[in-house]
């Protein structure tokens, strides 16, 4: 791989993002540091996956720690176009709430 | 043509009563002058059972809730929210219970002041892919340096940044790497540190979970510096996410080409191995870490000769802290201007703090150095809770000391965190307000490093095991005032002369709750009290007559029956069966219960 | 030692890291996890294997915390001795857990499915006398209930 090829890699990675979020309605992704893991994260991702397991309009990802442990677990759900919105203090049942209320416009 | 946007405005009962009605006909004449009103719907809805902060509001798709909306807060959410995109943070709803609270994330308190340089990825990219990494110019450092640059430009981009070692000595990283790769011999070696020990602190857990492949890189781009092929990242086994996505990202990286052999179709090899530690805090002393990585009882060596000279198998070996590597893509990428331009004259950049203890937003942060330490605890930390007064900032963890309220506009930099008795440390930042005995909290510190000394030189291993000993003694009642001088003379000898930076900085809690909260170790010691009512032995409990109300809860509640009486008489505790456990004063609804 | 599955893999191990230098280390957690400690056999076999002293092997596995010569215990019963709880009946709590069990302070059912042992205060004195099985606390006990509550964990896995 050359620095140029790199780039090329970066690019198409960003188009290719950008391609999925224009199918996507809703993307949301899990915060899973250990403090997010100890705090409950692991059921809140499992329950949204199993929740949204045929959804076209759901992507679910997950990261690290963003710094806010007392405020696990964290989830932030961004919606093409606007600001993404974090929520705090996700249970399994409020993110299937939330996840639905997005899809459901 | 849909609607893009919903608000939804409450009509239940309490916010129509606190003008509910008057907001939501204030929306719909404020959009129709704007034109806007095909796009946005206004609909009213429900209570939502918030009544105490009406009216009430929610805009959608972003599921906003903002709260006590007035009619001359209109104009203000439709021109940032609805049009700017951005939310109107003083109208948040936060719940005063459990504090949630549902916003925009750059708009919080908590983020205002910070600047991520080191945890840049954190949060933001999934740490178990590669290409996540590589979108946000992930492995673009490491092609530029291999392409463009001359090992000696690399470290002098790295010098001219004026980053220092972020695990706690604050050594100038640039030098390091210059002394390392003058120093004759073909093998060298790059250790990543990541055995982070100190109690309170996990900035370096935090990054090898959030964004490994930063770590990877920069140790490659160390590599070419210094003449390296082989790296090792030496971390904690208890660390077990950090261990399991630093060996998916080593393998992504394989695969993708950006470790191993040939780099960027240079000659240039560069391949990591992960190596876990066992349990033993001493390891993160580069040194002890080194002896560990070799298969032995992980014991200092004197220095010199430092790593740089006689390292890992006696070869030129690299030790930089996690956090320290996590800043070299960003510094490669911006620039050594960009990088200095941050912080102050002699502390450059930023520094992660892991804040916890007696603070409302306990977490990860990562600030410019210079800021104050009021402002890390006041404006980013939230202030101390349940209205307690703040007493003391413990950083650099058992190495480091306690910073007391009158400095609290200190700012933080390395030479004046020494000068304040304390140290940057590895970045534990721990607050402690009026409720902690700051003799208890010493002790607690030095029943760790007791513990862990590895045993190999004496003022380390029996020095703190005799201090130890005075500290219990004060705590129990059975201290003079003789051990306080007996604790400075032992804790200076200990400094003095122990082989590594454990014992070194062992005494450093004592000595600095000493400095500056002397006569806590003096109640304690000569008036056998305990000012804060932490150390059992030296308070007690008792009910203040006056304000008893008889109704007999904190009997029933007391597990050794040391409180006398029947509903409707007086109680007294029996101090002789008192075990001080404190259930009664959280039982008495009276706070008639005190220490 | 006898040659049976564990054997098998650790020796597999051995042969992964033979002539790699400084892997006595990463050998003994892989062990580890094999055996679930490290006994003298175990430590035997990995010197000869790697061609290091028993003497350097016994060193730094005493040296580490994450290391340890004693089997654990699949359930690890753990009496507050704290004031409040002694004041409450812990000494007759671990008296009939001992009894039925057959253990005293310190030990190790010879099934390695219980092991019993005596903490300082574990700060939950209003619910004297506590105990915690793994990390499970239970509080307000009596004699009378330890039957029914270990023959919960007897036939938990």
């Amino acid at each position: 791989m050359t620095l140029q090829d790199l780039e090329q890699l970066k690019e198409n990675i960003l188009s290719e993002h950008a391609m999925t979020r224009d199918r996507q309605k809703v993307r949301i992704t899990i915060g899973m540091g250990t403090c997010g893991i100890k705090a409950g994260a692991q059921n809140v991702l499992s329950a949204l996956k199993t929740q949204f397991v045929d959804s076209r309009g759901v992507m679910i990802n997950h990261t690290g720690c963003l710094g806010m442990c007392s405020h696990e677990p964290v989830m932030q759900v961004a919606v093409p176009g606007r600001p993404a919105v974090t929520y705090f203090y996700m249970t399994p049942d409020r993110a299937r709430r939330i996840a639905a209320g997005y899809l459901a416009g | 043509m849909s609607h893009s946007s919903h608000i939804l405005i409450c009509r239940g009962t309490a916010c129509v009563s606190a003008e509910s009605r008057e907001v939501q006909t204030e929306f719909g004449k404020q959009l129709k002058q704007r034109g806007l009103q095909e796009q946005v719907r206004v609909v009213h809805t429900g209570c939502f059972g918030f009544c105490a902060r009406g009216p009430v509001m929610v805009i959608l798709p972003q599921g906003t809730m903002y709260c006590e909306v007035r009619v001359e807060d209109v104009r203000e959410i439709i021109e940032k929210h609805i049009l700017g995109g951005q939310t109107v943070e003083r109208l948040l709803f936060k719940d005063p219970v459990t504090q949630e609270v549902t916003e925009k994330i750059d708009d919080i308190d908590f983020f205002k002041k910070q600047v991520r340089i080191a945890l840049k990825n954190c949060g933001h990219i999934n740490p178990d892919d590669i290409r996540e990494y590589i979108a946000r110019d992930g492995y673009k450092a490491l092609g530029t340096v291999l392409t463009k640059h001359s090992p000696e430009e690399v470290i002098n981009i790295i010098k001219k940044s004026g980053l220092r070692g972020r695990g706690g000595g604050g050594f100038p990283t640039g030098l390091k790497w210059e002394l390392t790769r003058k120093s004759p011999g073909k093998l060298k070696y790059v250790i990543c540190n990541a055995d982070e020990g100190d109690p309170g602190a996990f900035m370096d857990r935090s990054i090898l979970e959030g964004d490994p492949h930063s770590v990877l890189e920069a140790m490659a781009i160390a590599g070419y510096a210094i003449g390296a092929g082989q790296g090792f990242i030496y971390v904690r086994a208890e660390y077990a996410i950090a261990v399991q996505r630093l060996t998916t990202a080593i393998s992504q990286a394989r695969e993708m080409g950006v470790l191993g052999k040939g780099l960027f179709e240079t000659d240039f090899e560069f391949d990591i191995e992960l190596r876990l530690g066992a349990g033993a805090f001493v390891c993160g002393e580069e040194t002890a870490l080194i002896t560990s990585i070799e298969g032995n009882r992980g014991e200092p060596r004197p220095k010199p000769p430092f790593p740089a000279q006689a390292g890992l198998w006696g070869k030129p070996t690299l030790i930089n802290n996690v956090e320290t590597l996590a800043n070299i893509p960003a510094i490669i990428l911006n620039g050594a201007e960009w990088y200095a331009g941050f912080g102050t004259e002699k502390s450059k950049g930023t520094k992660v703090f892991a804040i916890a203890g007696k603070i409302g937003n306990t977490g990860l942060i990562e600030v410019p150095m210079g800021i104050t330490l009021r402002e890390v605890i006041y404006d980013i930390g939230g202030g101390i809770p349940e209205g307690r007064k703040f007493k003391a900032a413990q950083t650099g963890g058992p190495s480091g000391g306690c910073i007391p309220a009158g400095l609290l506009d200190t700012s933080i930099e390395y030479d004046t965190l020494l000068e304040a008795g304390s140290m940057m440390g590895s970045g534990g930042l721990i607050v402690m307000d009026d409720s902690d005995c700051m003799v208890d909290i010493a002790k607690f510190y030095l029943e760790f490093t007791c513990d862990e000394s590895c045993g190999k030189c004496t003022p380390c291993r029996v020095g703190t095991k005799r201090m130890l000993e005075i500290l219990e003694r004060i705590t129990e009642g059975k201290g003079t005032i003789d051990d306080i001088d007996l604790l400075k003379e032992l804790g200076h000898g200990i400094k003095e002369a122990s082989l590594c930076g454990l014992g070194q900085s062992a005494p450093n809690p004592v000595l600095s709750t000493l400095k500056y909260f002397e006569d806590e170790y003096i109640a304690h010691a000569r008036d056998k009290v305990c000012p804060a009512g932490v150390c059992k032995k030296l308070s007690s409990i008792r009910i203040v007559p006056e304000e008893c109300k008889k109704c007999g809860a904190c009997a029933k509640v007391c597990p050794v029956d040391a409180i006398e009486g029947k509903p409707r008489e007086l109680h007294e505790i029996d101090p002789d069966k008192c075990i001080k456990c404190g259930k009664c004063i959280e039982k008495c609804c009276f706070k008639a219960i005190k220490r | 030692m006898e040659h049976d599955e564990k054997l098998t893999k650790l020796d597999r191990i051995l042969e992964q890291y033979a002539g790699k230098p400084g892997a006595l280390i990463p050998v003994l957690h892989e062990a580890q996890k094999v055996y679930g400690y490290l006994p003298e056999e175990v430590q035997y076999h990995i010197s000869r294997g790697l061609g290091v002293p028993l003497a350097d092997v016994y060193g730094v596995v005493t040296f580490y915390s994450l290391f340890t010569m004693t089997p654990r215990a699949e359930h690890n019963i753990a009496v507050c001795m704290g004031t409040a709880c002694y004041v409450k009946g812990a000494g007759q709590i671990v008296e009939e857990i001992g009894e039925e069990l057959g253990l005293k302070i310190g030990e190790i059912s010879e099934d390695r499915k219980f092991g019993l042992e005596a903490t300082r205060c574990i700060g939950a004195c209003g619910m004297a006398p506590v105990l915690t099985i793994n990390e499970e606390v239970h509080g307000r006990l009596n004699a009378d209930q330890m039957g029914e509550l270990l023959e919960k964990y007897k036939h938990m896995h």
